[in-house]
């Protein structure tokens, strides 16, 4: 998938404030060849100067003994897990504050499911005696505005009464989703799978 | 619509006639980053595949020609001018990590307001559009 929104990306091209895109004036550039339009047009030749540099650039760059970046690898894998996060995303309403929607809407606003997810985990690894194991969380289609959390935990024996530990799970999850990402709990569905024994002292 | 005069937008002095327009969009997007960046509750923005792409060519191009390259990580604009009635129109995305101490919600109203005042106040132009888009919330552990 982040290959693809890359490849759709590169194939929308970068207009110049003309229209014309800066990869015809670079193929213009590469094949020698220039027509009338970008004769007289100031946004071509500025953008031919730039290539030309950039051209020059890339001729230095070839002969460049320059080992790659320590952290190459961590920022190419960054860059995505994050292209990734960006195609799962859950809208998110701005707000100020007060917990006021912001006006005038100025834009979209969506937050990562997978980063959802972990403020949930988060939340439910802090009660004693819980894990957090799988999490899914989507828009609450019966209540606008909210999301639906589906997880499963496992409980470590003698940690306290399931029912107790399960009611502490889902008001701390409320509470980090709308301490920590700015919007309300729908259902939050929990289902105990598995109890781990306690360890001995 | 405000149509302000892009050869005043921006520009390394020396640079030819035309390219402060060609610059455009990296200046506000210098803007609109440093906007974001200095927001309470970002913990910092995160590029793309595309950004990253773009931030390695551009510290190469640091490193031959010795001309800097601001810092516009995780941050996308496009800058368009009507042919006809020179109006300009700016859109910015960014994409970004929230500290997780204040609800991202929240902080991500913040960013398109800090945005739009930051770009407006250099150039003029007020964005239409700003998309913010979170990527992680840091959590301890």
């Amino acid at each position: 998938m982040a290959v693809n929104e890359l490849g759709d990306h590169l194939r929308q091209g970068h207009p110049l404030p003309c229209g014309r895109l800066v990869e015809d004036v670079f193929d213009d550039l590469d094949r020698g060849r220039i027509d009338d339009h970008g004769r007289t047009c100031v946004h071509c030749a500025t953008a031919r100067r730039s290539l030309t540099t950039l051209m020059e650039a890339t001729r230095a760059l070839v002969d460049d003994p320059a080992e790659p970046p320590p952290n190459l690898l961590d920022r190419i894998m960054q860059a995505v897990r994050a292209e990734g996060r960006r195609g799962e995303a859950l809208p998110l309403v701005p707000i100020d504050d007060t917990g006021a929607a912001v006006v005038p809407d100025l834009g979209p606003v969506d937050i990562s499911r997978q980063a959802v997810a972990a403020v949930v985990r988060y939340a439910a690894d802090t009660v004693d005696g819980v894990r957090a194991r799988s999490c899914r969380v989507t828009v609450d289609d019966a209540d606008v505005g909210a999301l639906r959390i589906e997880m499963t935990l496992s409980l470590r024996y003698g940690a306290g009464p399931a029912n107790e530990l399960v009611e502490t799970v889902r008001a701390r999850i409320g509470s980090a989703l709308h301490g920590q990402v700015g919007v309300r709990a729908g259902a939050v569905d929990l289902e105990i799978v598995d109890v781990w024994p306690e360890e001995g002292p | 619509m405000t149509t302000p005069d892009l050869d005043h937008i921006g520009g390394h002095p020396g640079d030819g006639p035309g390219d402060d327009r060609l610059v455009t969009q990296i200046r506000v997007a210098e803007v609109a980053a440093a906007a974001a960046r200095s927001t309470p509750g970002v913990a910092h923005l995160q590029q793309g595949l595309w950004g990253l792409v773009q931030q390695l060519g551009a510290e190469a191009w640091t490193r031959v020609t010795g001309r800097p390259r601001p810092d516009t990580a995780g941050t996308e604009v496009a800058v368009r001018v009507d042919p006809v009635t020179g109006a300009v129109t700016v859109t910015v995305d960014v994409m970004l990590v929230v500290d997780g101490r204040r609800p991202a919600a929240v902080v991500a109203g913040d960013v398109q307001r800090r945005i739009g005042g930051a770009v407006y106040a250099a150039f003029g132009v007020a964005p239409g559009r700003v998309s913010v888009h979170i990527t992680d919330v840091a959590v301890p552990g």
